[in-house]
């Protein structure tokens, strides 16, 4: 994230001395974080074509969860573990189906 | 009778002290741990000290005048690309922009293969440049984004939009509200919330 400048008065290009960036921000709660990948991985299936309404996993998403996943506090990693996403598997199964798929 | 009637009316009144002084700490406490649950964070760049340059090319530059744009820059941990501008070292300033054509054409419409992917949110205008976070901020809530400056150009105004990435700079999206700022001839800041 960051901001886009285009000078409005076409007389002089762009000149602004010393920019600095202050960007404010506050960390999800465990049961926020466990929620929004929840929420993401639910949308994945390395056959996607298969059901409807479903994204194909690649395997640069694959990374992209993996990456994801290493930053959710060990809290929300273990909420996952009771989060239920089907019959007879949770949040945390699924996560581990989607990263061990064959793509 | 008597006494048992004043020690209940101590009594009453230590408990009612008691029970005052719980209830005021523990909207304390409470508050305490809200704000800590809630806390904001923030992330602060330093151009101008505190930072390491690198050019287009991705070579550390140092020195009186670092030119080449765009730069990465990074400081405090993260990194940080400024599309166009010259830190004058010598002068302790750092420049976003530039005053000269000649300069100009290295980043009109983002132009330089480095800035490709900025192309979707240009306004397709010979002077647009930005400062972005490069590095993603996982599991958050942004709350504001400040954009501070030393001092501008008069009359000059710019249109300033917020824009973001979704998939780590790869492509960005642009917030529609139009702010224009005047820099002018101070320090100031603009924050978008």
């Amino acid at each position: 994230m960051g901001v886009l400048l285009t000078n409005n008065t076409n007389s002089n290009a762009i000149y602004i001395q010393n920019p600095e960036l202050a960007i404010t921000y506050s960390l999800l709660s465990d049961s926020e974080q466990a929620n929004q990948f929840a929420s993401e991985i639910e949308d994945y299936l390395p056959c996607a074509t298969l059901e409807n309404g479903m994204i194909q996993l690649t395997n640069i998403k694959k990374l992209e969860l993996i990456d994801k996943y290493n930053r959710l506090t060990g809290n929300a990693k273990n909420l996952l573990n009771s989060m239920v996403m089907g019959e007879g598997f949770s949040a945390a199964d699924r996560y581990t189906f989607l990263i061990n798929a064959n793509l | 009778m008597f006494y048992f009637v004043i020690i209940l009316l101590v009594f009453k009144k230590n408990l009612t002290l008691f029970l005052f002084l719980f209830s005021f700490f523990g909207i304390l406490i409470s508050a305490t741990r809200v704000e800590t649950l809630v806390r904001a964070l923030t992330l602060q760049t330093n151009f101008l000290t505190s930072s390491t340059w690198f050019n287009a090319s991705g070579t550390e530059v140092v020195g009186n005048t670092i030119t080449g744009s765009p730069y990465t820059i990074q400081t405090n941990g993260y990194s940080y690309l400024l599309s166009v501008g010259s830190n004058d070292t010598g002068s302790s300033r750092v420049l976003f922009g530039a005053q000269t054509k000649l300069l100009a054409d290295e980043y009109a419409d983002f132009d330089h293969p480095n800035l490709s992917s900025f192309t979707s949110v240009s306004r397709n205008h010979s002077f647009e440049g930005v400062i972005t976070l490069l590095d993603t901020l996982y599991f958050t809530n942004v709350t504001s984004i400040q954009l501070q400056w030393g001092s501008g150009s008069t009359p000059d105004s710019y249109i300033s939009n917020l824009i973001y990435s979704l998939d780590k700079g790869n492509s960005w999206n642009i917030v529609g509200s139009n702010q224009t700022i005047t820099p002018g001839s101070s320090t100031g800041s603009f924050t978008f919330n």
